[in-house]
């Protein structure tokens, strides 16, 4: 049988060798261990020894040629059954290094066999798998058996968090238990945080609108004219909240019994954000008790307004003229009269917040976000208008920032769109209070001109405010509202639109 | 007919005038004299640890004698008080190191007493595994020969530490480049407890240097000027690439080792009580005596002197701030600003 | 610019800092004309002469001890210790000597030297030619420890250990002696000590190390992204003292999960030191457990090549730690 004689590495880090010169030809016999060839590297010159004994049957490369470690120079016929295995066991060194009380040469015996640098790939994995347990998995399993098993991912995924899951839920204001774990044994991962983050905003499933009613009085009414103060008046708010202080946790309640589809029926999966808008619609309305109130207010001076500034405004700026950026408008400006509106309850007491980011609601494919137009109050109506085109466009094309959809204080509701002249909005938690503004609609109402009643036909939207009945009343929810409608009515034809 | 034969004064043939000798008598006087105030000191509880050097201190003015401040180099052992004294450091530098204060020039407080150093005068920092300093020279002397520089560093160990394996490294290396270096065993007898008999195999430290291919000699540390001569003769032969010289000077340790030590628990009573007589102070005041250099009258101003200089000396050390703990960081690493402005 | 493997760049960095100050001198056993055993000072003998590139005697104590001398004089020595694994009689003037100079001097003296310390496994070298001890002297106050993974590094940092105040311990790993080539700036750029090098961005993951397992925690990193989508982010320390914790914490930060692996054996290796920093500084980012990947607690690497490939860590190692960390 043939054995390939290979060029050997003669010394560590060596990678070629040049043949000096045959001392056996095509034909010779030789003896194990005879000397074949003369070798040059550039650390050592050697002779090569024959690995097994037999007939050189081939001569491969010639003399004078440089060729990488492991090149195939020659092949010797061991004959019947002379070598088999050539002494790729014993390392035959052809080479022996000196001996050395200290330091020894790094010129390891030339191996027979020679193997690229890197590690043998071959063997490493059964190698690695082989090896000893890792000191680690002992101590570990040590460990786990006299603890609770806490050395794998948690099994739990609502209760174990690692570091930065804990991190992130509690600077988002994020109940863990709504993000779908995608780690280990379902564990919550910081990735996961993050997308869930990205996509539905910090305080995610911001409200939705509740259902319009039906009737046009919207219930509780509360009317208040800007000059009565109604002190001891009890306000016809609706029945207040328990005044027993609200509890912490959400209390959950099991959900209503469903039966089971039947045919015909069609089951759509949750998406996450509507299982987002599900649990903080479902927690905001049992932990906040809400109570409404209603003005009606006569647009007639904006519409004017509008209707002079439109032309050039979208000349100059390519959109239109939004009322909800005038609604916004009204709103910042009445709120610094009312902090307490714009404001967060935090069990124990009232955080009155100095920004004024007011969130505006934006219908999206199957959900709805909240971006946030932080600091409205320091921006002029064409500000605030660019802005509300903006975060709405690219709220509808899921490219908001993360910051764009946190760190609201009140919110703003465009219900009228739509058509609707009376909804109940839901809080977006942890505000106090929400504003939804209704269509526009043309009425005919009474008004006094010259002392005198008369019908005028006038653009009338109503104005609904849920509102935290736990930091605030009937009155100052009045109150507030009455000046937004102040000034929304006596609107000036002049007003810079910035 | 009576001839009477003029000989030349010992100290004038070693080319050393009058005034330079009692200097060196000076110099030893004021050297024992801070030795026995910090003694006094540690007694009185004012400094915490004393390792000194009474016995020492012919062999090292006459041996350092020779050497050029702030040309040459030191790497001293801890009882070498007069030898860096000698070289430089003055009684105040001595006693405010002993007493660890915060502008020690030696360690500013960090270090304990007997680890002497200081840049200004070429003195390597001391430390306490013994025998390191005297690599530390050898390097120094390499680099002058690397250099071309006219520099001779001149090393002192005790006979105990001549058994580190890194000073047999040491003197080695210097024998095969003939540097410019001077090894000075001290050689008293014990290493702390350990007389010399247990240390030392051949029972003669010298001896080794024809091992190395240098000259080792031995000298009485009782005899000034025998070790100022072969001080001398080892400068000049390590000056002109003559190489290293290893000089065995026979000294006697008056004290225990340090204040830590009791050497009256292993070392014979009357064998101590004979040490006086080797103690060089008398010693090199007779012989400056019989040169005609010393009288009474000189050696007492002298003595006094010395005694007001450290009384001064000690005023002054002791009236230094200590160190402030919010420096104790500081120097771990180069400093950017303390290099720049080097 | 030049391509050149880690020995050239070494044998480079030295030239030019020798040409450039003539303070610059090597010293150390068959440095001189036979250039080296690994040939690092190949030339420079025949170049600088007999006195800057001195073959000494067969003593490390002397080696460290004379360098300092020569230090404390104003010289800029390079000493080379023929292998890392013979360091130690040499031990005692680097710790008690060396590292504490400046410190115990308030400032006065400083030991501007550098010991080359040839280290590392993988080499058929056994017990004594392979040893990765570079915990012994991170762990020393005073010291700076260097430890390269590319040429351009290994030259770069060489400059800047040769240049530095202090003694620089710099550790070089055999096995990437002539492992690869890569560019290498032909002129005086100095890499800064105390800088890590994110040598991959990845988001999944941050693999720390240095020296010869950046090359194979990098081939590593090409395998989990093609194989399992997994990006991990490879720091190389470069230097292990002074750390660059910064780089550190902002990787982790990206990442939230560390693997740290070093050759030297797991406990009381250096990674301890890499993972109790961010464990500690890091905790709010961790998303996973601070793991390591380290050398197993054997006195040194066994010879044969089935305990040598036993004992070494490389890319598959790598690849199944990140794996398993990448997955929780």
């Amino acid at each position: 049988m043939a054995t390939t004689i290979k060029m050997p590495q003669l010394g560590e880090s060596v990678t070629e060798g040049t043949i000096e010169r045959w001392l056996v030809k095509e034909g010779d016999t030789v003896e194990q261990y005879d000397p074949l060839f003369e070798v040059v590297t550039d650390k050592v010159n050697a002779e090569v020894p024959a690995e097994v004994a037999g007939t050189v049957t081939k001569i491969i490369v010639g003399d004078g040629q440089t060729v990488k470690v492991g090149t195939p120079l020659a092949e010797i016929d061991a004959g019947d059954d002379a070598g088999e295995q050539p002494a790729s066991e014993d390392r035959a060194p052809a080479q022996v290094p000196e001996p050395a009380p200290a330091a020894v040469e790094v010129q390891a015996p030339a191996q027979t066999e020679p193997e690229a640098q890197p590690p043998r790939a071959g063997t490493q994995p059964e190698l690695a798998a082989a090896a000893a347990e890792h000191e680690t998995s002992r101590v570990q399993a040590a460990f786990n058996n006299g603890h609770e098993a806490d050395g794998g991912p948690p099994t739990d995924a609502s209760m174990r968090m690692t570091p930065a899951v804990r991190r992130l839920v509690r600077e988002h204001g994020i109940d863990v238990a709504r993000i779908q774990g995608s780690g280990a044994a379902g564990r919550v991962t910081r990735e996961d945080v993050l997308s869930f983050v990205a996509q539905y905003g910090a305080s995610a499933g911001a409200t939705a609108p509740a259902p319009a009613q039906a009737a046009p009085t919207p219930q509780p009414v509360a009317q208040a004219t800007p000059s009565v103060p109604a002190p001891s008046a009890p306000s016809p708010a609706p029945a207040p909240a328990p005044s027993a202080p609200p509890q912490a946790p959400a209390q959950t309640f099991a959900p209503t019994p469903v039966p089971p589809p039947m045919a015909g029926d069609t089951e759509i999966a949750l998406s996450q954000m509507r299982k987002g808008i599900a649990a903080k619609m479902t927690r905001v309305k049992q932990t906040v008790p809400h109570a409404y109130t209603v003005v009606e207010v006569d647009m007639g001076n904006v519409v004017r307004w509008r209707a002079a500034n439109t032309d050039s405004y979208t000349a100059r700026e390519g959109i239109g003229i939004s009322y909800v950026a005038v609604v916004i408008k009204a709103v910042t400006e009445t709120l610094r009269q009312h902090p307490m509106v714009n404001s967060q309850f935090a069990e124990d007491r009232v955080i009155l917040k100095q920004a004024m980011n007011i969130g505006i609601a934006v219908a999206v494919d199957n959900g709805l976000l909240v971006p946030v137009i932080h600091d409205a109050d320091q921006l002029s109506i064409s500000g605030v208008n660019r802005k509300v085109q903006d975060l709405a466009a690219r709220a509808r094309t899921n490219k908001l920032r993360l910051e764009e959809i946190q760190g609201g204080t009140f919110t703003v509701n465009n219900t009228g769109w739509f058509g609707s002249v009376s909804s109940m909005p839901i809080i977006n938690a942890p505000e106090v209070a929400i504003l939804s503004m209704e269509a526009i609609v043309k009425r005919p109402v009474v008004i006094e001109v010259d002392g005198a009643d008369v019908i005028a036909i006038r653009p009338m939207m109503n104005m609904t405010c849920s509102f935290d009945h736990r930091v605030l009343d009937g009155a100052q929810v009045g109150y507030f509202l009455a000046d937004v409608r102040k000034r929304l009515e006596s609107w000036d034809l002049n007003t810079p639109i910035g | 007919m009576n001839a009477k034969v003029v000989t030349t004064p010992r100290h004038r043939e070693l080319g050393l005038s009058d005034e330079e000798v009692l200097a060196m008598y000076r110099q030893m006087l004021l050297a024992r004299g801070v030795d026995e105030r910090m003694w006094l000191m540690q007694r009185a509880g004012k400094i915490a640890f004393i390792i000194s050097g009474q016995g020492h201190e012919g062999a090292q003015v006459g041996l350092t004698w020779p050497m050029r401040r702030n040309q040459d180099w030191l790497a001293p052992f801890y009882r070498s008080i007069a030898a860096t004294m000698t070289f430089g450091m003055t009684a105040e530098d001595i006693i405010t190191a002993h007493l660890a204060k915060g502008d020690d020039v030696s360690s500013a407080g960090r270090q304990m007493p007997g680890h002497y150093g200081a840049r200004s005068y070429n003195i390597v920092s001391v430390s306490s595994p013994v025998g390191t300093q005297v690599l530390h020279a050898v390097g120094i002397a390499m680099a002058a020969w690397v250099r071309g520089d006219d520099v001779v560093a001149i090393t002192y160990f005790g006979e105990g530490t001549s058994n580190q394996g890194e000073v047999h490294e040491a003197m080695n290396f210097a024998g095969v480049h003939r540097l410019p270096v001077i090894f000075v065993c001290e050689n008293n007898g014990y290493a702390i407890s350990v007389p010399l008999d247990r240390q030392v195999g051949g029972l003669s430290v010298a001896a080794r240097a024809v091992g190395y291919g240098f000259p080792g000699v031995t000298v009485d540390g009782g005899d000034v000027l025998a070790c100022y001569a072969a001080g001398r003769e080892a400068h000049e032969r390590a000056r002109t690439g003559g190489g290293p010289t290893l000089i065995e000077a026979r000294v006697v340790r008056l004290t225990s080792h340090s204040s830590d030590d009791d050497q009256r628990r292993y070392r014979d009573p009357v064998e101590m009580e004979e040490l006086k007589q080797h103690d060089p102070l008398p010693l090199f005041a007779r012989d400056l005596r019989d040169l005609g250099v010393l009288d009474d009258e000189t050696d007492v101003r002298l003595q006094a002197e010395v005694k007001e200089e450290i009384g001064e000396a000690s005023r002054r050390a002791e009236a230094r701030p200590d160190p402030d703990p919010s420096t104790a960081e500081r120097f771990v690493y180069a400093d950017a600003e303390a290099e720049e402005a080097r | 610019m030049p391509e050149q493997n880690i020995l050239e760049a070494i044998r480079s960095a030295m030239d030019e800092e020798m040409e450039r100050d003539e303070r610059v001198m090597i010293l150390g056993e068959d440095v001189g004309k036979k250039g080296g055993v690994f040939g690092a000072t190949d030339g420079l003998w025949a170049k600088y002469g007999d006195k800057r590139v001195l073959d000494t005697p067969l003593s490390e104590g002397l080696i460290a001890g004379a360098a300092a001398g020569a230090a404390l004089y104003g010289l800029r020595p390079i000493a080379e210790m023929q292998f890392a694994d013979f360091v130690y009689p040499g031990f005692n003037q680097i710790v008690s000597e060396i590292s504490r100079f400046r410190y115990r001097s308030n400032g006065t003296f400083g030991v501007p030297l550098v010991i080359r310390m040839p280290y590392g496994g993988g080499v058929h070298g056994a017990l004594y030619h392979s040893q990765s001890n570079e915990a012994y002297f991170t762990s020393t106050v005073g010291l700076k420890v260097v430890a390269p993974g590319t040429p351009a590094d290994a030259k770069g940092l060489l400059k800047a250990s040769i240049r530095d105040p202090d003694p620089v311990m710099f550790f070089e790993h055999k096995k990437t002696y002539r492992l690869f080539k890569a560019e290498v700036p032909d002129d005086d750029r100095v890499v800064e000590i105390g800088k890590a090098d994110v040598a991959r961005s990845g988001k999944d993951l941050s693999i720390y190390c240095y020296g010869y397992m950046r090359f194979c925690a990098l081939e590593a990193a090409e395998t989990l992204a093609r194989e399992d989508g997994v990006e991990a982010e490879v720091v190389d320390l470069r230097t292990l003292r002074p750390l660059d914790t910064e780089t550190i914490l902002a990787s982790i930060a990206r990442t939230g999960k560390a693997l740290v692996v070093h050759e030297a054996n797991r406990f009381g290796g250096f990674g301890g030191e890499v993972a109790a920093i961010i464990a500690e500084l890091g905790f709010e980012h961790l998303d996973g457990p601070v793991t390591r990947l380290a050398g197993p607690d054997v006195p040194g690497v066994p010879f044969h090549h089935n305990l040598e490939d036993w004992f070494m860590i490389g890319p598959a190692r790598i690849v199944e730690a990140a794996r398993d960390l990448a997955a929780y």
